[in-house]
């Protein structure tokens, strides 16, 4: 079964929001892989292909949404759904957003709880938008 | 197995270090206090051989001393048999349990165990031929004396450090867990201090507060009862807001809140309480095994009290959630402060109003009503315009003192019968001006100044006081014109009956364009009259007749106005 636990990859450079996030929603039996650049995370999203990505957006290298952006990009990962945190108060460009598969914005201090539940909320979209095409 | 989890831990390897010693190929070996040894998973036919022979417990019993004091060094029990104790952590335990290993160790065996007496007796003694046991020896895994040393020592450290990282990981995971719940306060307190707008009903407020802090917490119910003896609570006086499942007992939970007010509000500290059956509260035991509650207090008085049962989760109630439910409830006492002084106020200034209002209709009694009845008819057509509802209010406020400047014009000219001399329509028309500098310095009525201002002015630029045309009159000009010049001509004045409905309207259409502001005005004609002829109704049955009724019409359509 731990096989089949779907697999969520969090990007941030602060490691306690990993931690934080990671904590959450391992506890609620998703398997988590994390990275601390956008860099990390494409690489990492590309090799192992999550069910969904939770990003920072402001990091070093490579930010947030430059992330969102070739993870749509590549044919891997084009359909792969992100969460995208923000400090409060900081809007994304519209435009830049539409070429992204961010599906919702949580503005940091964040509650974990909605987090979790925003990510069940997301996957269960997936899910169903899933089966209706394969049927 | 008297033994809680946190024990067997302790005298277990990480199973990362287990996986380690396996793949170096060194078994683990369990001894207990009388010297007998159990193998973990991985041993030899040798090593079981060795471990299990009388002569070898007997040895291992005797230098148990020897072995508790040899972490991280290998103890040689017979020639080429090493045991390399593993560091374990030494907790005191209450209780012993004979199943639980004294020494957790490694099993080294040496070179020097191919020629030694003791192999050759344990031979003997298992029936086993010598030479035939020493063929199928590996004699490659056999470390010599110091290699036996260093590995001990090395395993010593390994162990030490796993057990390090073992111990971080789980200091790390509870960090985690706490800045998890600091997060989850930032966030309820943050999402509290923005939905505390005292404009909105205020139980819109409370109950949102308590719907969020009921998951935060992940409370199965979490419910506000108010006092029902504070006056200045207003319209919250005795209200019960809950947050909890569909199928709660409101009424149980009314009942329960009031008594907890009355014999447990003491302190605005919060109180979690493990055995409900402790507080004596009736139907209380139904409701909750587990209860936390806090009182909100003002001027050392109970306003109301928050309290919450059992967790969903079925843990108990602790000390994190004690610490978010009294964030809360100051919260909840700061908000029903400002909602008290804000009602205070919005009363005081509506009351203000209304006197500044009758007081110009008394003096102008003919027009009695005549005020409220433009306020009610420039409010209704600034909803129907689709004003914002906040601009829809204030249109409604101007409404009432548009006419304030009145109170400037002798009342010798107000209430003179007969035609009006032009000297004397001059002063009338003065009423605009003098009102909007009555207001002026009146910060919070700034908005309102064009409303009293421009309300004769016409669309076609022939009204007063500054002449002004089409859409250079204020919006709120046009409204309150529209609306005044229709009481003016609707309701019955001591010396003439109000038109027909009809005529009014096919008079307002017939001057949509020259008086009115056309777009305004074909709205307006298609409003719902019900609630001004109501208000008529009510205004003549507290108005007396009087007599030597004036023939004043300043407002009459088309007239000098």
């Amino acid at each position: 079964m731990d096989n089949e636990k779907p697999l969520i990859l969090v990007v941030d450079d602060e490691t306690h929001i990993l931690h934080v996030v990671s904590l959450k929603l391992s506890n609620a039996g998703y398997e988590i892989i994390t990275a601390e650049d956008g860099e990390e995370a494409l690489e990492l999203a590309l090799k192992h292909q999550p069910v969904m990505v939770i990003t920072d957006y402001q990091m070093p290298f490579m930010t947030g949404l430059e992330l969102c952006i070739a993870l749509k990009q590549h044919e891997k990962t084009s359909s792969t759904p992100a969460l995208m945190l923000t400090a409060r108060g900081f809007s994304l460009p519209g435009d830049a957003l539409k070429k992204t598969n961010i599906a919702g914005v949580i503005s940091k201090p964040f509650s974990p709880r909605e987090i979790l539940a925003r990510v069940q909320e997301m996957l269960s979209h997936q899910f169903t938008k899933d089966t209706g095409e394969s049927l | 197995m008297n033994v809680s989890a946190s024990q067997i831990v302790d005298m277990t390897l990480p199973p990362r270090l287990r996986d380690r010693l396996r793949t170096l190929c060194v078994t683990v070996v369990h001894i207990h206090e009388d010297g007998s040894m159990q193998p973990q998973d991985g041993s030899t036919w040798l090593e079981r051989l060795i471990l299990f022979s009388p002569a070898c417990v007997a040895n291992v019993r005797r230098k148990m001393d020897t072995l508790r004091q040899s972490t991280g060094r290998a103890v040689e029990i017979w020639p080429g048999v090493y045991l390399a104790p593993l560091p374990v952590k030494s907790r005191r335990r209450p209780m012993r349990d004979h199943d639980q290993p004294e020494l957790v160790a490694a099993l080294l065996l040496g070179q020097e165990l191919i020629d030694s007496d003791q192999l050759r007796q344990l031979c003997d003694h298992n029936q086993l031929d010598f030479l035939a046991t020493v063929a199928q020896i590996d004699k490659s895994s056999l470390y010599n004396h110091t290699e036996a040393m260093r590995m001990a020592e090395m395993l010593g450290w390994m162990q030490e450090d796993s057990r390090e990282i073992c111990r971080r990981t789980n200091e790390l995971q509870t960090m985690s867990r706490q800045l998890s719940d600091s997060y989850e306060e930032l966030s309820l307190l943050y999402k509290l201090s923005t939905t505390m707008i005292v404009a909105q009903p205020p139980e819109h407020y409370l109950s949102e507060a308590c719907r969020e802090m009921q998951q935060v917490l992940g409370l199965r119910w979490l419910a506000l009862q108010l006092t029902d003896v504070e006056a200045s609570l207003n319209k919250l006086s005795g209200k019960l807001i809950i947050a909890g499942p569909d199928d709660i007992d409101e009424t149980r939970l009314g009942a329960v809140g009031m008594q907890l007010l009355l014999e447990h509000a003491t302190s605005t500290v919060p109180r979690v309480v493990d055995d409900v059956t402790t507080l004596h509260v009736r139907g209380l035991p139904q409701v909750a095994h587990e209860l936390l509650m806090v009182t909100i207090m003002r001027e050392g008085r109970p306003l109301g009290i928050l309290f919450g049962g059992d967790k969903l989760d079925g843990t108990h109630l602790s000390s994190v959630d004690s610490k978010l439910c009294s964030s809360l409830a100051s919260n909840m006492s700061i908000f029903i402060e400002n909602t008290i002084l804000y009602e205070d106020m919005h009363s005081m200034f509506m009351g203000t109003l209304h006197a500044l209002t009758n007081s110009i209709d008394a003096k102008d009694s003919y027009t009695h009503g005549h005020s409220e009845r433009v306020a009610l008819m420039s409010r209704l057509l600034a909803q129907a315009a689709g004003l914002d509802p906040h601009v829809v209010e204030r249109v409604y406020i101007a409404g009432l003192i548009h006419d304030v400047g009145k109170i400037g014009v002798p009342e010798a000219v107000l209430c003179k019968p007969g035609h009006l001399t032009q000297e004397e329509f001059d002063m009338i028309k003065l009423h605009p001006e003098i009102g909007s500098k009555i207001l002026q310095d009146i910060r919070q009525m700034q908005d309102l100044v064009p409303g009293v201002l421009y309300h004769h002015e016409r669309w076609d630029g022939r009204g007063y006081p500054h002449n002004l045309r089409g859409k250079e009159i204020p919006l709120f000009g046009r409204v309150i014109g529209l609306a005044d010049a229709f009481d003016a001509m609707s309701s019955n004045r001591t010396y003439r009956q109000a038109l027909d409905h009809k005529q009014v309207i096919n008079e307002i259409k017939r001057c949509a364009g020259s008086q009115f502001d056309p777009e305004l005005a074909q709205i307006f004609v298609n409003l719902d009259f019900t609630p001004f002829y109501e208000l008529i109704q009510k205004h003549q049955r507290r108005v007396l007749p009087i007599a030597n009724m004036p023939t004043i019409d300043a407002y009459k359509l088309g007239g000098k106005a």
